[in-house]
C-alpha cells in the first residue's frame, strides 16, 4: 500500500495565513480544533548516531518518538523527558528494540529544547468528511527568543490523494516555499550552536602532501588530544560508558605514535610524555575493566544455564559498588595538578612554534618518513605471524596482536597520504585478521579476570559458593570459545599473507 | 492479523453499529484496523462519512485491485473499505468461481493485508449465500450480535449449522445480546435462560438512544470527548472478544 504523505512549509510572507486558509475554505469546510503548546526535546548520543542514520529522536509530552528526517515515524512509546536515556530506560517495545540497534551502550542526552506551537485544522468535503489534516504550527529554541520556524504541515488522509494534491497546489500558489524537516533541524541544531556530527569515534585527520614530520606529528597529536578534552566531561559526569573507552583509545593511539616515532622526537620531551601518557593509561584502566564486564553482563547471563546464572548477581551488584568507588577515584586523577600540567605541557609541546618539535630532521618530508615506517612495520610483522605455529605459547599470540593494532594506527595516521581506496580494502583484510586476535585476546583476558576473581573467593557462604559454580562455568564456556578462535588463527593468517595484499601495500606505498 | 466478522442472517440485530463502534475501540487502542463494509446498502461507510471512489467495484474487489480503494477514517488508525452498489451481487459472483476455491475467496483476498493491519473488522449484509461461508472461513471469530427474542436465537442456531456445513470449528463463533431492554419480560427471560451457554459472552449492548442517534451524527460512539456508557458497553465486548477468542 502507498505511503501516506506529508509536506511542511515555510508560512507565506506578506499574504499571510488568513489569505491561505480564506483560499482553503472556497474548496473545503474549514474546522479550527484545538491549539496545542508543546515542550520538544531532541536527543542524540554524543557520537550522533541517531543522526548518522538520518533519526532523529525527542520527548513531547507524555510521549517519546523516533523519527526519520523526513518527518515518517519510526516508532513511539510513553516516557516523559529526563537528562539522559539509554535504550533500556525505555518500555520494551518496537522503540526500544530500534534503539537498542542504532545506540547500543550509548546514551541519548539533549541537543536542543523546542517549544512548539500548533493549531490543528480539519479540511472536510460537504459531508463533513475530514479529507486533509493541516497544522499550523512554529517551533522556538528555548531560551532564545529571536529565531522562530514557523511551518505548515499537510498531511495526507488514505484515498483522498487529490484533495491533498490541491491543498499542495494552493500552498505552493500562495507563496509558501517546502521545508525539509531534516533542514529545519539542522537549523534548530545552528541557532543552538551545535554542530551535528562533530564528534565520532573514527579517526580523520587530513595531512599535506609535503608536511613536515613535526608539523604532520602536531596536526594528528592536536587532533588526539582534541578527542581527549571532548570526553573528559562526559568521563567525569559518568554519562556511558563510551567516552572513557573514546578518551582511553585517544590516549592508546598517542603512545603508539609516540612509540613508533620515538628515535625522531626528541629524546627528553618524549620520554616524558610516554611516562605521562603510561600513567594516563593505567589510572583509566581499572574503570574501563569493570564497564567491560558491566557490558558483557547479558552475554555472561545467557552462555550460563539457568541454574548457575543466579550466582553472578551478586558479583554483578559487588561490581557496581567497586565502580563506583573507581569512578571517585578517577574524577581526582581527571581533575589533578599531574593531569592538567600533562595537558598544557602536551598542548605547548605540539603547538609552540618554537618547540623543539618542529627542529632538526622533524622537518624532513613526512611522506617518505611515513612510507619507510610503513614498509619496515609491515615486514616485521609479518616476521612475528610466520615465526607462529599450532604450538605457539599464547603470549605470542598477543604479541602479534599489538603490533598489529600499532601497525594499523600508522596506517589510519597517515592514511590521507595514500588512495582511498587501496587503504580502505588493505584495512579491510586487516581487519579480519585483527578481529580473530582480538576476540582471541578478549577470551583470555576475561578468562585471567574471572581466574583472579576465582582465586580471590573465600567459601564464606552459599552465595559465594554459588558465585564460585558460576565462575567456573564461565571460565569453561569461555576456554572452548577461545580453543575455536585460536584454531582459526592460522587460516586467517595465511588468508592475510596471500602475495596480492602484500602486493597492495606495495603499490599503495609507491603512490 | 485477527479478522473478525460481525454476522447474522438477521437484519437489523446491530451488526453494523456493532463493526463500527468495535472497530473504533480497537483503533482507539492503538489496533492498525481496517473496517470492511461488505453489505451493498454501504451503512458502516455511512456513519464513517466515507463514499466509495467512482472507479470501485465488485470485480475490482474480486481481482484483489482494492487497496486503492481504502480510505482513512477521521481517526488514527482506522481505514474503511467503502462498499460498493455492485456489492449486491457478490454472492453471485463468487458462485462463478471454480469449486473448489468458492469459499476461500474472500479469505485469500484478505491475505496481503497482514502487514498492514492487525485487525480487519467484517460488517456483513444479512442473508445467507455463498458469501457468508465465504465470511465463516475467512475469520478467526464471527461475532453473532442476537436481540433477546425467539428469531434471532433461531438466526444463531442457522448459523451453526452453516458452520457445520462448511466444517469449521464452531468455537469460532461468538454471540452476544444486542439492544437489550431490560423492562421487556421476555428480554430478560431469554437472556437469564441463555447467557450461561459459552457462546454467548459476558458483555451485552443495551438500546440505548445514543446508538440510535449515531446515523444522525455519522460517528461512532466513542469519538465524543467524554466516555459515554455506549461506548464503555463497546469496550467491555471488544475486550472480552480479544480475551477469549483472539488470544490476547
Ligand atoms: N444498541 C442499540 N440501541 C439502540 N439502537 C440500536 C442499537 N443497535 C442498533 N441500533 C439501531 O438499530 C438499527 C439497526 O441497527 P444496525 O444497522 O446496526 O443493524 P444491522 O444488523 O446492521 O442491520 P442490517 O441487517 O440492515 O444490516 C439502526 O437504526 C441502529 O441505529
Ligand atoms: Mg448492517
Amino acid at each position: 500500500m502507498k505511503r501516506l504523505r506529508t509536506k511542511m512549509f515555510s508560512l507565506p510572507g506578506e499574504l499571510g495565513v488568513d489569505s491561505l486558509l480564506r483560499g482553503l475554505s472556497k474548496r473545503f469546510i474549514v474546522e479550527q480544533r484545538d491549539h496545542e503548546v508543546r515542550q520538544r526535546c531532541y536527543y542524540d548520543t554524543f557520537d550522533w548516531r541517531l543522526h548518522r542514520t538520518g533519526q532523529v529522536f525527542f520527548s513531547a509530552g507524555a510521549t517519546l518518538h523516533l523519527e526519520r528526517f523526513n518527518g515518517q515515524q519510526v516508532a513511539v512509546a510513553s516516557g516523559r523527558r529526563k537528562p539522559k536515556f539509554f535504550w533500556w530506560d525505555i518500555e520494551a517495545g518496537k522503540l526500544n528494540e530500534r534503539l537498542k540497534s542504532c545506540i547500543d551502550m550509548r546514551a541519548l542526552c539533549p541537543v536542543v529544547e523546542v517549544t512548539s506551537e500548533a493549531t490543528q485544522f480539519r479540511m472536510m468535503n460537504k459531508d463533513r468528511k475530514t479529507v486533509v489534516r493541516f497544522v499550523i504550527g512554529n517551533d522556538q529554541l528555548q531560551g532564545m527568543g529571536s529565531d522562530v520556524v514557523e511551518q505548515i504541515v499537510v498531511c495526507e488522509i488514505r484515498g483522498y490523494e487529490r484533495e491533498y494534491d490541491a491543498i499542495v497546489e494552493l500552498c505552493l500558489k500562495k507563496g509558501c516555499t517546502e521545508l525539509k524537516k531534516k533542514k529545519l533541524f539542522e537549523r534548530l541544531l545552528k541557532n543552538s550552536g551545535r554542530t551535528p556530527r562533530d564528534y565520532g569515534a573514527k579517526f580523520k585527520v587530513n595531512l599535506d602532501e609535503d608536511m613536515s614530520i613535526g608539523t604532520a606529528v602536531a596536526k594528528i597529536c592536536l587532533h588526539l588530544l582534541g578527542d581527549m578534552q571532548k570526553n573528559q566531561p562526559g568521563v567525569i559526569a559518568d554519562i556511558d560508558s563510551e567516552f572513557l573507552h573514546d578518551f582511553r583509545i585517544a590516549v592508546r593511539r598517542t603512545r603508539s605514535l609516540l612509540s613508533l616515532m620515538k628515535k625522531i622526537l626528541p629524546r627528553e620531551q618524549c620520554r616524558y610524555f610516554q611516562g605521562e601518557f603510561r600513567w594516563l593509561g593505567s589510572v583509566t584502566g581499572p574503570l574501563r575493566d569493570i564497564d567491560v564486564y558491566l557490558l558483557e553482563k547479558e552475554d555472561y547471563l545467557n552462555l550460563l544455564p539457568p541454574v548457575l546464572q543466579d550466582g553472578l548477581s551478586t558479583f554483578f551488584e559487588q561490581l557496581e559498588t567497586r565502580r563506583a568507588g573507581e569512578l571517585k577515584t578517577l574524577q581526582t586523577r581527571l581533575g589533578s595538578k599531574r593531569f592538567g600540567a600533562l595537558l598544557s605541557d602536551w598542548e605547548s609541546f605540539l603547538s609552540d612554534p618554537d618547540s623543539e618539535l618542529f627542529k632538526g630532521s622533524r622537518g624532513q618530508s613526512c611522506r617518505v618518513y611515513a612510507d619507510t615506517m610503513i614498509i619496515k612495520r609491515f615486514r616485521s610483522f609479518i616476521r612475528d605471524g610466520n615465526r607462529i605455529s599450532a604450538a605457539s605459547p599464547d603470549e605470542e599470540l598477543h604479541r602479534l596482536r599489538i603490533s598489529g593494532k600499532k601497525f594499523r594506527y600508522l596506517l589510519e595516521f597517515f592514511k590521507s597520504f595514500y588512495d582511498e581506496e587501496q587503504m580502505s580494502l588493505f584495512l579491510k583484510y586487516m581487519k579480519k585478521l585483527q578481529d580473530n586476535l582480538g576476540a582471541f585476546n578478549d577470551l583470555s583476558v576475561q578468562q585471567n579476570m574471572l581466574g583472579g576473581e576465582l582465586g580471590g573467593l573465600r567459601a564464606r557462604n552459599l552465595q559465594s559458593i554459588r558465585f564460585a559454580a558460576a565462575l567456573g562455568g564461565l571460565i569453561a564456556l569461555l576456554s572452548d570459545k577461545n580453543q575455536v578462535v585460536r584454531s582459526e588463527f592460522e587460516s586467517t593468517y595465511q588468508e592475510f599473507t596471500r602475495p596480492e595484499v602484500q602486493e597492495l601495500l606495495q603499490a599503495m606505498v609507491k603512490g | 492479523m485477527k479478522t473478525i466478522a460481525v454476522y447474522s442472517s438477521k437484519g437489523g440485530v446491530g451488526k453494523t453499529a456493532t463493526s463500527v463502534n468495535l472497530a473504533f475501540t480497537a483503533s482507539m487502542a492503538g489496533e492498525r484496523v481496517l473496517l470492511c463494509d461488505m453489505d451493498s446498502q454501504g451503512a458502516a461507510s455511512f456513519y464513517y462519512r466515507i463514499k466509495p471512489k467512482k472507479k470501485f467495484n465488485r470485480a475490482r474487489l474480486l481481482r484483489g485491485e482494492f487497496y486503492e480503494f481504502i480510505r482513512g477514517t477521521d481517526f488514527p488508525n482506522l481505514d474503511l473499505l467503502p462498499a460498493h452498489f455492485s456489492f449486491r451481487n457478490l454472492d453471485i459472483a463468487i458462485n462463478e468461481e471454480k469449486k473448489d476455491k468458492k469459499r476461500e475467496v474472500l479469505a485469500s483476498l484478505l491475505v496481503p493485508l497482514a502487514d498492514q493491519y492487525d485487525c480487519v473488522i467484517l460488517d456483513c449484509p444479512p442473508n445467507v449465500t455463498v458469501l457468508s461461508e465465504n465470511i465463516i472461513t475467512a475469520a478467526d471469530c464471527v461475532v453473532v450480535p442476537v436481540v433477546p427474542t425467539t428469531l434471532s436465537l433461531l438466526a444463531l442456531e442457522q448459523l451453526l449449522k452453516l458452520c457445520k456445513k462448511v466444517g469449521c470449528k464452531k468455537n469460532k463463533i461468538l454471540a452476544f445480546f444486542s439492544m437489550v431492554e431490560r423492562r421487556k419480560l421476555m428480554h430478560n427471560s431469554i437472556m437469564k435462560k441463555y447467557r450461561a451457554y459459552p457462546i454467548f459472552m459476558q458483555s451485552y449492548v443495551p438500546f440505548m438512544a445514543e446508538i440510535e442517534k449515531m446515523g444522525m451524527y455519522r460517528r461512532p460512539v466513542g469519538s465524543t470527548p467524554r466516555k459515554s456508557v455506549a461506548a464503555q458497553a463497546y469496550e467491555l465486548l471488544w475486550q472480552e472478544i480479544r480475551a477469549r477468542r483472539l488470544g490476547q
